[in-house]
């Protein structure tokens, strides 16, 4: 058999280098439904998944396919889709089963321009919102953004990390430019590589319920085969995974599906700070607008602009505490997204009126003007 | 004498005890096909341990959460590829699904063909009672012509789906159709489905006396009675004339039992032959075998090497575009470029790729930006080289070249106008070059030649290393010439005019 | 003509199987599926409820009618609320 790791240096796009991280974080099963800017990671899948004897599937839609990642995670694989524009739309109604019944995946969206067909091969940002709340129903999930092959690979072995460990689909929000631009990937040796595990049954079948948290509020998750006899429904249900259709079920699981993610978040969120400290005006962005955002920061230092930049690495859970942190200390938040404003809405809340926030943003189809950004900057500045 | 109260069945232990009474009516056919199962089940000597059963929503949904196996009640309609899923990942599972006509042949429909075609290894079991029992009794894919349901008040006027027909002609190589009150017959047909290897379908005809039975006149066991006269038993059943009026016989037997290989079957002959694996599964239980350490390959160097000394040194970024027509191989060109600078020059790179909606002849365009720091617009705005190699490209991207940045043509290919005198141009017959060494397809790596000689952003042996790397095997020998033609051509045309980029 | 009463040759080396039924009233939801298909018509209405409110089967054999084994009821049965179990015979 083929190895799953291939160490080495390599010229990536990044759906290719997404493709290799999910190999290295141990995924072995993915089921997928073509479609631009995301087919790149389904073709090389199907090429690399029979090597390391994992199983490539292509669905019917992506209904089927979201369907097949949470039946495999089940029977015990790490399993991963990938799609783009109308698809993540056709997932939502299977995000919410599994995150009704707490199923580690991994889904990765490559966004393109919407709202409907949009822009299949340019870029946008604005599934944001889709990706916290698409699903009907409440709840929290995780999602991260990369803005850079080498990031498309790392992330992607987070994201397999982070729904192995807090049992919930994690959503990989790449975008269109990210996703096909090609850059230097560094893949490292195996053994340097961390992968997390699910935690499996510590207790024999008969006393165990297989919706009983522990104290993290992760429960213990056993798989189909293991003699269990499971029960998994999209039903409220309880711990034993039994439909239980009333307000107090509903109550209890769904606060614990809620707060399993808000009050482990400090563990989860992430993001990076650059040049944050003593920064009058803060940069606020993720996935490709990053980039332009790291740009804009040398210009604006030439000109004598003290800018700071906050970069989301995993965009939900947000970093509220450390926005509102900031927001008390600083003049302005400036939200740099391709979208009409979804996380600047979220920086608007964190601040309350704390400081001044202003959103760039346009509707997709292209990066930013790194000068429309300036000027924003240098409209508070002055 | 009091007889002792009975409180056990024998086939309790397959059931979720704690769960029964199941939520279904009296007089539904639900709970005889699950007991079917059952019995289907413990005599066909599987390690229940092993057996999973999905389902969708709706009554027939719930029957996953009343057996005492692995069980899943999953979304409307997505029963099968759950199952899918949950087969493919680990092959050791016996995967059952359990559901309405409603959940698999509507909102499902385009999962049950397609299961069927590409024959995976699931036994689907659906429960056929003409209607929508949970929502209410409305009409569905399956409810007869003039029957009356809650949708449907003045008669149904719709097709209804001849299930069995559809699975055969998907090609399922097990179909079979029985009543609710033909539980023996049940038993055989889910016993034989059990033993398959590959996707088996049964429907079983079983009344909704609440619903559809209420509304069409036959209230309770009456329903039941109607389909037992109406089925008609036959060994080898004519499946074309399956079809179900509100008053035509109901068909009964085995329609198709065929031997087709299963999907994982397939994949194990095909992907075998050219794949080293032994085993397809996803859950992990196959563990890797590592390799050997090889030496590393020049494509993928294991640890990074030194820098090499040559090394251009780049501090602002350059840009380059290159551009032609579709198939021209414009798009490895700027691979192999973006491959030298970032993996053997150590530089950093980003490469870029316009798509144009044709799949060949169009114009189309591959950018890449090269510098000795982190690069961070990944777009080409400002070209400060630009390869084109046909006119129609030329067309297209001639607004893109700007005063005083350097254009390298296919001399016969592209003629250049309405230029900024600034521009600095270079051509180089690639083409005809390119067909002198036998193979027009190589201009593109003559026009790669070219470049290296006039551009100092990449080094020589970088995109040596780069080209070698990126070619198809058996063709390096005429590459490598085209590489050297290009070289060649560009190194003597820069002795005459060094424009000292 | 009169109907030939038939009767096979051998029939003597042979016996019809007898068979207890068990019922489990509370699971009954008197659908009467296995009054219906009785054979022997062993099966009767309970004259009581269960707590469901329903009425449930109960046996009532006699010198002909007794139950053969062959299980119908218990196939049939929707509600898991009926068996039969084989009665050895003595002597």
């Amino acid at each position: 058999m083929g190895k799953d790791v291939l160490t080495g240096t390599y010229f990536l796009t990044g759906n290719e280098a997404c493709a290799a991280g999910a190999l290295a974080a141990g995924c072995r099963f993915f089921a997928g439904y073509p479609i631009t800017p995301s087919s790149e990671i389904a073709e090389r899948m199907s090429i690399r998944l029979p090597q390391v004897g994992g199983v490539y599937i292509q669905m019917e839609d992506e209904l089927a396919s979201m369907a097949a990642i949470l039946g495999a995670s089940w029977a015990g694989a790490k399993s991963m889709t990938a799609t783009s524009g109308p698809g993540i739309s056709l997932m939502m109604e299977n995000i919410g089963l599994g995150v009704m019944t707490e199923t580690p995946c991994v889904v990765v969206n490559v966004m393109r321009g919407g709202p409907s067909t949009g822009l299949p091969t340019l870029v946008g940002q604005a599934d944001v919102m889709q990706a916290r709340w698409g699903s009907h129903g409440d709840y929290e999930i995780i999602a991260l953004s990369p803005s850079s092959p080498q990031e498309a690979f790392d992330y992607t072995i987070r994201a397999f990390n982070l729904a192995e460990t807090w049992r919930v689909p994690v959503i990989l929000l790449m975008d269109e430019v990210v996703g096909h631009m090609r850059e230097r990937v560094v893949i490292p040796e195996k053994k340097d590589i961390k992968v997390a595990n699910r935690r499996g049954p510590s207790e024999p079948p008969g006393k165990f319920k297989a919706f009983k948290p522990k104290k993290d509020l992760i429960p213990e998750m056993p798989v189909a085969g293991q003699g269990y006899a499971i029960h998994v429904t999209g039903l409220t249900h309880d711990e034993r995974g039994y439909p239980a259709v009333e307000w107090e079920a509903q109550e209890k699981l769904v606060s614990r599906l809620v707060k399993k993610i808000r009050l482990n978040s400090a563990k989860i969120a992430s993001w990076e700070e650059i040049g944050v400290e003593g920064a009058e005006i803060i940069l606020i962005s993720y996935g490709v607008s990053t980039r332009i955002c790291r740009a804009v920061r040398e210009i604006a230092r030439e000109k004598g602009i003290n800018l700071g930049l906050l970069r989301l690495e995993v965009i939900w859970p947000f970093p509220e505490k450390r926005v509102r942190e900031l927001a008390g200390r600083i003049n302005a938040f400036v939200t740099v997204e391709i979208n009409y404003g979804q996380i600047a809405l979220e920086v608007e809340r964190c601040v309350a009126g704390k400081c001044i926030t202003r959103l760039v943003g346009h509707g997709g189809g292209t990066v930013h003007d790194p000068q429309k950004v300036l000027e924003a900057v240098e409209e508070i500045a002055s | 004498m009091i007889e002792p109260q009975i409180l056990e069945h024998p086939k309790d232990l397959l059931l979720r005890k704690e769960r029964i009474p199941h939520i279904w009516c009296p007089g539904c056919g639900l709970g005889s096909a699950l007991s079917a199962l059952v019995d289907a089940l413990r005599s066909s000597g599987l390690d229940l341990k092993n057996v999973a059963v999905v389902s969708g929503i709706g009554c027939t949904g719930r029957a996953a959460g009343y057996l005492n196996l692995d069980s899943f009640h999953t979304t409307h309609g997505r029963a099968i590829p759950y199952a899918t899923g949950l087969k493919l990942a680990n092959p050791d599972l016996t995967v059952i699904v359990f559901s309405g006509d409603g959940d698999l042949a509507a909102i499902g429909g385009n999962h049950l063909i397609h299961a069927a075609r590409r024959n995976v290894d699931i036994k689907v079991i659906c429960v056929n009672n003409f209607n929508y029992g949970m929502t209410g009794g409305q009409g569905g894919p399956t409810t007869p012509r003039l029957a009356r349901t809650t949708t449907t008040s003045y008669g149904n006027t719709e097709k209804p789906f001849n299930l069995v027909h559809l699975m055969a002609a998907c090609g399922a190589p097990y179909v079979a159709r029985w009543t609710s009150a033909h539980p023996h017959y049940m038993k055989i047909a889910m016993g034989e489905m059990l033993k398959k290897d590959g996707f088996s379908f049964l429907e079983v005809i079983a009344p909704c006396p609440t619903n559809f039975g209420r509304r069409n006149k036959l209230r309770e066991i009456k329903l039941l009675q109607r389909y037992l006269e109406q089925a008609v038993l036959e060994s080898q059943p004519d499946i074309a004339k399956a079809d179900i009026e509100l008053d035509s016989p109901i068909l009964c037997g085995k329609f198709v039992d065929l031997e087709r290989p299963s999907y994982l079957t397939a994949l194990k002959e095909t992907v075998s032959a050219k794949v080293k694996v032994y085993d397809f599964r996803g859950d992990g239980r196959a563990p890797l075998e590592e390799e050997p350490v090889k030496p590393a390959a020049a494509k993928a160097p294991r640890k990074p090497a030194e820098v090499p000394s040559e090394r251009p040194v780049i501090q602002r970024p350059v840009q380059i575009k290159l551009a032609g027509l579709g198939g021209q191989g414009i798009g490895l060109c700027g691979l192999i470029i973006g491959r030298a600078a970032a993996i053997f020059d150590h530089n950093q790179a980003v490469y870029t790729q316009e798509y144009s909606p044709e799949a060949r002849g169009g114009a189309s365009a591959s950018s890449i930006i090269i510098a000795s720091r982190q690069i961070h617009t990944p777009y080409v705005t400002k070209p400060d080289i630009m390869v084109i190699m046909a006119q129609g490209a030329y067309n297209k991207y001639q607004k893109d070249v700007r005063p005083g940045s350097h254009l390298i043509i296919d001399k016969d290919l592209v003629r250049p106008k309405d230029l900024p005198d600034s521009v600095r141009i270079q051509a180089i017959p690639a083409t005809r070059l390119a067909e002198e060494l036998g193979q027009k397809v190589v201009a593109n790596i003559v026009i790669l030649g070219f470049f290296t000689a006039l551009v100092p952003h990449i080094s020589l042996a970088a995109m040596q290393k780069a080209l070698k790397g990126s070619i198809p095997k058996g063709t390096e020998e005429l590459n490598l010439r085209a590489f050297e033609t290009g070289y060649n051509y560009g190194k003597k045309r820069r002795q005459y005019r060094d424009h000292g980029y | 003509m009169p109907p030939v009463k038939r009767k096979l040759f051998n029939l003597d080396q042979y016996q019809v199987p007898r068979g207890k039924v068990q019922i489990i009233s509370e699971r009954c939801k008197g659908c009467s599926l296995c009054l219906e298909y009785c054979p022997n018509k062993v099966l009767a209405w309970s004259t009581d409820y269960n707590f469901k409110g329903y009425r449930y089967p109960v046996l009532e054999e006699t010198e002909e009618r007794y139950c053969i084994s062959c299980r119908f009821c218990e196939e049939v049965c929707p509600d898991f609320a009926i068996y039969v179990i084989d009665k050895k015979e003595r002597g």
